[in-house]
């Protein structure tokens, strides 16, 4: 390309855009605010370039000419970053005004990014940018250099002096584009942020890249989430702009996440108040919100993918505390006791420049009412059922395990008569929690519970009618009987077990371990005299 | 433009004899494939064979001052292509990467490769400043590290016959002709001949596999091909060198094959004009070994 390159600075600019001569309104200053204090994170550049790259590939679809291989490529190779996508590619107007701070044609209710910056967000990490791109239909390629380093130091120099530079000025000085012979077909848009600055090293770290980029870019399901299909096919249904690109970061395939051990999905619109559909039929709400409950007890392990988040386009807006602190007004924990994301409908709801939350208007305020009514309300309940039903559960498990080890040695008339006043009060005190729990769990745990609470009731009655070594059959022994003790020992047996008795009275297994001990301890000496 | 299509055909030409050599050494392993090379900033070659490789090293130092534009056109180009996943980019002169093991910015050669391929403007013999001669250098380190992880290579070699040759040629030649002499076969006539010769290509095509052989000793067997003679960019001539590098195990520890010299002597080349290849002995006569010697080794004709 190089010896076929020339200077197109001379492009005129677009008429539209009027650029006052004689007085200058910025100054270069402003690059530092729009770089460095906008991108205090430095992954949100990559974001911001992911974001054009995603509304090229957009505005390719729109024009019927992606042919279904569009995607974005992210590859990593110190001391640069390259963002590559196969989207619509920049035209001569389109790449002079790449230079254009705070300047952008795209419309919000197309585009991800609207506000010109975040295309100048590498400044604040790397020394150069540079922008090779070629528009479907145009036989030209453009590339646009910007010298990051040299400028902000520029900038750095003139501050230590008092002075001043236009912005203008400063751009000019600093960029530089060419122009060459390019396929009439040919499209995409190269990015290079080159020489990437020490502080923003963690953009040349692939895993850290990989994960940010699977929590926030508007990427596929991971192929084995088993609910991925499901949740694809609603949000295509339901959220008028959701779209997915492929991403690739060093050739690996960029999925959005998921977390095992979760529940079918289910999901929730947001409507405006007292709005569900409209006059004509026509349904607009505010938002649509899919979940999946975790299937085990409490809230995820995993603190990055646990939660939901919001997204709009398909792309996130802040993380998975910002639906926590937002929505959840009580009970703010059971936020993580699911996964699940919130797709913004409204248009007015529009996410800040650092996209860490949404602009702060009346519509914002309206999503996080609503959503609290309808996303964190449900969620709790949900939980909370969950919450009865595993307690319900394993109280039903519990007494049944009483029930068994208790009906065992009754049908043996293996029951110490010490033992046969605490046995009963253990399994009344199993009944008592059953019959308890069951009124809020749902029809399969009742019959259950029902079940287990009958037998313990036969098995109490069976106790309570057993005296001591009175029936043949009973369920109940007398070890005093069985041994035939004279009055002394009887006397010196039943002052140790009333003694026992009082020590261990809320320790019923010590106490129970203790008879069976004792009682073999005297059967062993029985058997030797 | 003229020179720049004979250029393209020639270089093709090469590429598809290259292209046979991959196949018949590595064809079985296909897909799985390491490169490392100076492609260019097209990645022509790269990309003619992206079937067969699983990696590429593709080595760019860019035009000085500049050096990110030819790098930034190179990942590109592979972006375009789909191969960007498998690229690792270095950057910097080749010679100093392989000595270093990587390149100015930490990325390292990522050992072993199976296709090697060293593209050298300046020739072989080139010397820096400090009067080092860094490619041979370089190259032995590349042996070096081949031989650590016990690799089969090809290795493909292509200068220009701007060689800044201050009697290292000579010399060789001469070093050739004495060792053969020990041995009792008289070989003079035939380094006469390409001492004489008017073509530099002659003599290179003697030079660069021996300077191969020499510094592959003890690590490697060289299985040598037909060099090819071509016109490149701009009229300038080039010799295209592909050598299989094999390991084993009686070669090791041994030493290397005087037959391999007899045999680098006496094979031909082909001169590549317009695209089309025609086999040349360069008219010197070719050195006739008594049978005895003949039955040390017989299996380095790869052509």
């Amino acid at each position: 390309m190089d010896e076929m390159a020339k200077p197109i600075n001379a492009i005129p600019e677009p008429p539209d855009v009027v650029i006052e001569k004689e007085e200058e309104y910025a100054y270069g200053f402003i690059m530092e605010v729009l770089t460095r204090g906008l991108y205090p994170m430095k992954l949100h550049v990559v974001r911001e370039y992911v974001q054009n790259a995603y509304d090229a590939i957009l505005d390719l679809r729109r024009q019927g000419k992606d042919i279904g291989d569009s995607r974005i490529e992210i590859k990593v190779a110190p001391p640069s970053i390259f963002i590559f996508d196969n989207g619509i590619g920049m035209d001569s107007k389109r790449i002079a005004e790449y230079r254009y701070v705070g300047y952008s044609r795209k419309i919000t209710a197309e585009s991800v990014g609207f506000r010109g910056i975040g295309k100048l967000s590498g400044l604040s990490a790397a020394g150069k940018i540079i922008v090779t791109t070629s528009q479907v239909g145009v036989p030209e390629q453009y590339q646009l250099v910007f010298d990051a380093e040299a400028m902000l130091s520029h900038v750095e120099t003139l501050k230590e002096k008092g002075e001043n530079i236009a912005l203008n000025q400063l751009i000019r000085t600093y960029t530089s584009l060419t122009t060459c012979e390019e396929d009439l077909d040919a499209h995409y848009t190269h990015v290079e942020l080159y020489q990437i600055r020490q502080d923003s090293n963690e953009l040349v770290d692939e895993d850290k890249l990989m994960e940010y980029l699977s929590l926030t870019a508007p990427v596929e399901f991971d192929t084995n989430f088993l609910h991925g299909d499901q949740i694809d096919q609603w949000l295509r249904d339901y959220v008028v702009d959701y779209d997915t690109v492929s991403l690739f970061v060093n050739g690996k395939r960029v999925y959005k996440p998921f977390l095992e051990s979760t529940k079918p999905p289910q999901n929730i619109f947001v409507w405006p108040e007292n709005e569900t559909v409209g006059a004509n039929g026509e349904t607009n709400p505010i938002a649509f919100a899919w979940y999946c409950e975790h299937e085990d007890k409490g809230q995820f392990s995993d603190v990055l993918r646990r939660g939901l988040l919001f997204r709009v386009k398909n792309f996130a807006v802040g993380d998975n505390q910002l639906p926590r602190i937002h929505l959840w007004r009580s009970s703010p924990e059971r936020a993580f006791y699911f996964i699940g994301e919130i797709h913004v409908c409204d248009p007015e709801v529009i996410p800040s420049a650092d996209r860490t939350n949404f602009e702060q208007n009346a519509s914002r305020e309206q999503l996080y009412k609503q959503g609290s009514i309808e996303i964190s309300r449900t969620l709790n309940r949900v939980a909370g059922t969950s919450s009865d039903q595993r307690r319900a559960n394993d109280f039903v498990l519990q007494a049944e395990q009483t029930v068994t080890e208790v009906s065992l040695d009754v049908n043996n008339g293996k029951v110490p008569s010490e033992l046969r006043i605490p046995k009963i009060v253990e399994l009344s005190k199993a009944v008592e929690n059953v019959e308890k729990r069951l009124k809020n769990a749902p029809q399969p745990y009742q019959e259950r519970g029902k079940q287990v609470a009958g037998n313990a009731q036969t098995l109490i009655q069976r106790l309570d009618e057993s005296t001591e070594g009175v029936k043949p059959r009973s369920a109940v022994y007398d070890i005093k009987d069985e041994l035939k003790l004279d009055q002394e020992a009887r006397w010196v047996y039943e002052t140790i077990i009333s003694v026992l008795n009082e020590v261990f009275e809320n320790k019923l297994d010590i106490y129970e371990r203790l008879i069976e001990e004792i009682h073999k301890k005297l059967r062993r000496e029985e058997e030797q005299t | 433009m003229g020179n720049i299509d004979l250029f393209t055909r020639n270089k093709q030409t090469v590429r598809e004899m290259n292209t046979k050599l991959i196949e018949r050494y590595l064809g079985v392993r296909k897909g799985s494939l390491r490169y490392i090379g100076l492609p260019a900033s097209t990645l022509t070659d790269i990309l003619q064979w992206k079937e067969f490789f699983a990696h590429f090293s593709a080595v760019e130092r860019g035009k000085p001052g500049e050096e990110f534009r030819y790098q930034h056109e190179l990942m590109l180009t592979a972006m375009r292509n789909g191969i960007a996943g498998r690229l690792t980019l270095l950057r910097g002169e080749l010679d100093e990467i392989l000595l270093k093991g990587r390149d100015g910015f930490g990325n390292p050669v990522l050992y072993p490769y199976d296709v090697v391929s060293l593209d050298y403007s300046g020739g072989l013999v080139y010397k820096d400043a400090s009067g080092n001669a860094r490619r041979p250098e370089s190259i032995a380190k590349l042996l070096e590290e081949q031989a650590a992880k016990d690799h089969n290579f090809l290795l493909f070699i292509s200068t220009n016959l701007d060689n800044e040759d201050q009697g290292e040629v000579r010399n060789a030649l001469q070093d050739i002709e004495r060792e053969l002499n020990k041995l009792g076969i008289t070989i003079s006539p035939t380094i006469q001949a390409f001492l004489s010769h008017e073509l530099e290509e002659a003599r290179l095509k003697v030079y660069v596999p021996y300077l191969i052989r020499n510094l592959a000793a003890r690590r490697y067997q060289c299985e040598h091909a037909k060099a090819i003679d071509y016109e490149g960019n701009r009229g300038t001539r080039m010799i295209n060198f592909s050598v299989w590098l094999k390991r084993t195990k009686g070669h090791v520890a041994g030493r290397p094959s005087r037959q391999t010299i007899i045999h680098i002597l006496n094979i031909t080349a082909y001169c590549c004009a317009n695209g089309d290849l025609a086999e040349t002995d360069f008219g010197i006569p070719k050195v006739v070994v008594p049978t005895p010697i003949l039955t040390v080794q017989n299996n380095e004709n790869i052509d």
